[in-house]
């Protein structure tokens, strides 16, 4: 008889003081899922409910973006001749396209964990989902800005090359830079709370840094090998490379790749670290 | 031996008493902290770190389809303890071992979002709950109907009243179906009758063979529930037992409805103030009143100068601040409120049973010095509880008596 009763106990969960560094919860992710998509799901619905032109932002930002610095950059700064033979406003919005993506990730992910300290004091689940889901969140936005870039390129008659099946890989690749920096910054607004206030500016500077709306050719050449160890900045040429056919800078893309997946292993050990404790200090 | 449900050995948590109590610290406390490290010992001449044991050292073991109530005073551990079986938060040392799909429910409708109509909530809130998609589908219209609220499902949250949104919270955390069952104070929501309607659950949810470990200060509805007692005490386990034994020896220590306040330190201006309150059945103090006999209010009071007018009396408050009713020394005739000399008095006033319903109530004495003016005054100064005793172990489902009062009124029937 009591063979009988024990079988059906299953798996028996232990909770005890956690003794070692781990990694990415793979497994425990993967298990929730349902969690992360519903959470996903709820910050698009909760966004696009609460504001009147709805999805229509996730086109307006980037196109705003684009037009300001075709207009400031492209013609008043003569940026414009710098980018070779692609017109300025696509080859901007090439660059902004993937940047919009990771700067909203960030930032949203950044106060996601903050925003959630109900959730986090009253439900246990693996605490990586809440940053995850908001990174989630803006890549349907980025779904959706893709669409007028799309548009663009048709506008301007620009030719699909081989490279545009570099897409999706530079998709996952910022998607991992993106969660990267993301968790990490989620992580120290939760433990500092200045970061709420440095994040944005720190992302704005990043920005400068990054080819974004100028060439990586237009900075001094001993400073290049600098930009190149940004993340994005490989990443933003492997996007443009990919849609306008311009060459791939391949050692570029390789740095960014290497770093990026770097970054996101240290950013999930930091974060796993101090999420242990964020029941205790949220 | 069966492996019992929940097996608890030296679980202990620390928390380090900062400087405040927010846990979380700015970028200028570090590098200030940083900076004056080297320097700050010598101030403190060594002394250790303060700190603060939620819980230490506790061991005991739920057994399969066990109902336990954890009982304690604010600051006991209680909610630590629940808060890491939940793992919310982690134990400074000791473990915990858990055999079975857990289920805890820490509050009602937890992730709800005002934005959301009632139907997004309840997949949201029941995956948050551990449930699937699949499952919420397939108990979707029993959570609605539980919930009455078959035409607002489609309606955004933040239109319901807060009856339909706790009605709809509970209903998802009373469709979760786990081996283990993890409550803390769930029960304290609502307007009374859905709290007897939640009580009602919870009792078919214990007794469904599930088991169930709940924290609650309502003594009376922990006592309609619950099989087994631990009590909490600083961190440590005082004793455990059976409900009432351990729930006995609870309120006998003066747990949290005492029934019993003393004033500390009399106001030095006033020329009259209430120095002591007691509950008293069978001519003991109690914190634990019986439904079914008479009890007594007893306040003591001092006059330091005689007055003109003096009138004292007692609100008693129910769970939510709401004056249950209020009586005063001239609802008796022979008391007059008029010219009263110095000294000590002792009054008391008699409650008769069947009046009040089970629950926890607060007194809040008072002293009048002239119609409708508050000389003195000491807010919710004590509580005591009334249990159903009568109800308590027979098949209360049937017998507990929903409602704010419960008195037994005279019925006559004829047959017509």
């Amino acid at each position: 008889m009591t063979t009988s009763q024990t079988a059906d106990s299953g798996e028996v969960l232990v909770i005890r003081p956690a003794t070692r560094w781990s990694g990415v919860p793979l497994r425990e992710i993967w298990a929730f899922r349902e969690l992360l998509l519903l959470f996903t799901w709820r910050e698009i619905k909760i966004r696009y409910r609460q504001t009147a032109l709805g999805a229509l932002w996730a086109l307006l930002q980037p196109l705003a973006m684009m037009l300001t610095f075709t207009i400031f950059f492209g013609r008043m700064a003569g940026l414009a001749h710098a980018v070779g033979n692609v017109a300025y406003p696509i080859y901007v919005y090439a660059g902004l396209l993937p940047w919009t993506f990771f700067a909203n990730a960030v930032l949203n992910s950044g106060t996601s964990v903050q925003s959630s300290a109900s959730l986090i004091t009253k439900v246990y689940f693996p605490r990586l989902v809440i940053p995850l889901s908001a990174v989630g969140a803006a890549l349907v936005d980025f779904a959706v800005a893709l669409t007028v870039l799309a548009a663009l390129m048709v506008w301007y008659h620009t030719a699909l090359t081989w490279q545009i099946v570099l897409v999706p890989a530079l998709i996952l690749v910022t998607v991992v830079a993106a969660t990267a920096v993301g968790t990490i910054a989620s992580a120290l607004i939760v433990a500092y709370r200045d970061f709420r206030y440095v994040i944005p500016f720190a992302i704005q500077l990043w920005m400068f840094l990054t080819p974004v709306i100028y060439p990586l050719s237009l900075a001094p050449p001993r400073f290049r090998w600098i930009l190149k160890l940004n993340p994005m900045a490989g990443l933003i040429d492997g996007f443009r490379a990919a849609f306008l056919g311009v060459p791939p800078d391949w050692v570029g893309m390789g740095i960014s790749t290497v770093f990026a997946f770097l970054l996101l292993w240290a950013g999930a050990a930091y974060f796993r670290r101090l999420e242990r404790r964020f029941a205790d200090i949220i | 031996m069966s492996v019992p449900a929940i097996r608890i050995e030296r679980l202990s948590k620390r928390y380090a008493l900062g400087r405040r109590l927010a846990g979380y610290v700015t970028m200028r406390e570090v590098i200030m902290d940083t900076l004056t490290a080297p320097f700050r010992r010598r101030h403190r001449d060594g002394g250790p770190p303060r700190e603060l044991w939620a819980l230490r050292n506790v061991t005991f073991d739920v057994a399969r389809g066990e109902v336990v109530g954890v009982v304690g005073r604010n600051g006991a551990g209680k909610s630590t303890l629940l808060k890491i079986l939940s793992r919310i938060t982690e134990p400074t040392s000791g473990q915990a071992a858990i055999a079975g799909r857990v289920a805890s429910l820490l509050e009602v409708g937890t992730g709800f979002h005002p934005e959301l109509t009632g139907r997004e909530n309840v997949y949201l809130n029941g995956v948050i709950l551990g449930m699937t998609r699949a499952e919420i589908r397939r108990k979707f219209d029993d959570i609605v109907a539980f919930a009455e609220l078959e035409t607002f499902i489609d309606t955004p949250v933040k239109r319901y009243s807060s009856g339909m949104y706790l009605r709809l919270a509970f209903a998802v955390a009373a469709h979760v179906d786990p081996d283990i069952l993890i409550l803390d104070e769930v029960l304290a929501v609502g307007d009374h009758a859905f709290q007897q309607r939640c009580i009602r659950q919870m009792e078919s949810v214990a007794r469904s063979g599930r088991t169930v470990l709940i924290v609650s200060h309502n003594l009376a509805s922990l006592s309609e529930i619950a099989t087994t007692g631990i009590w909490l005490d600083r961190g440590e386990v005082r004793r455990t037992g059976p409900l009432n034994a351990v729930v006995d020896a609870y309120v006998a220590s003066g747990g949290s409805a005492t029934g019993e306040w003393a004033i500390g330190e009399p106001p030095a201006d006033l020329p009259a103030y209430v120095s002591g309150l007691r509950v008293l059945q069978d001519g003991a103090r109690v914190g634990l009143v019986k439904i079914d006999q008479p009890f007594d209010l007893e306040l003591r009071y001092t006059l330091r100068r005689p007055m003109s007018f003096c009138r004292v009396g007692v609100l008693v408050l129910g769970g939510f601040g709401s004056v249950i009713f209020s009586t005063a020394e001239p609802d008796d005739p022979s008391v007059s409120p008029f010219d009263r000399p110095v000294g000590e008095y002792t009054a008391r006033c008699r409650v008769p049973g069947w009046l009040l319903a089970a629950g926890t109530y607060h007194l809040t004495p008072h002293i009048d010095d002239a119609p409708a003016r508050r000389l003195f005054t000491a807010d919710e100064a004590c509580s005591f509880t009334v249990i159903d005793n009568v109800a308590r172990g027979v098949s209360h489902a049937e017998q507990g008596r929903p409602g704010l009062i419960a008195p037994k009124l005279a019925w006559t029937l004829a047959r017509t």
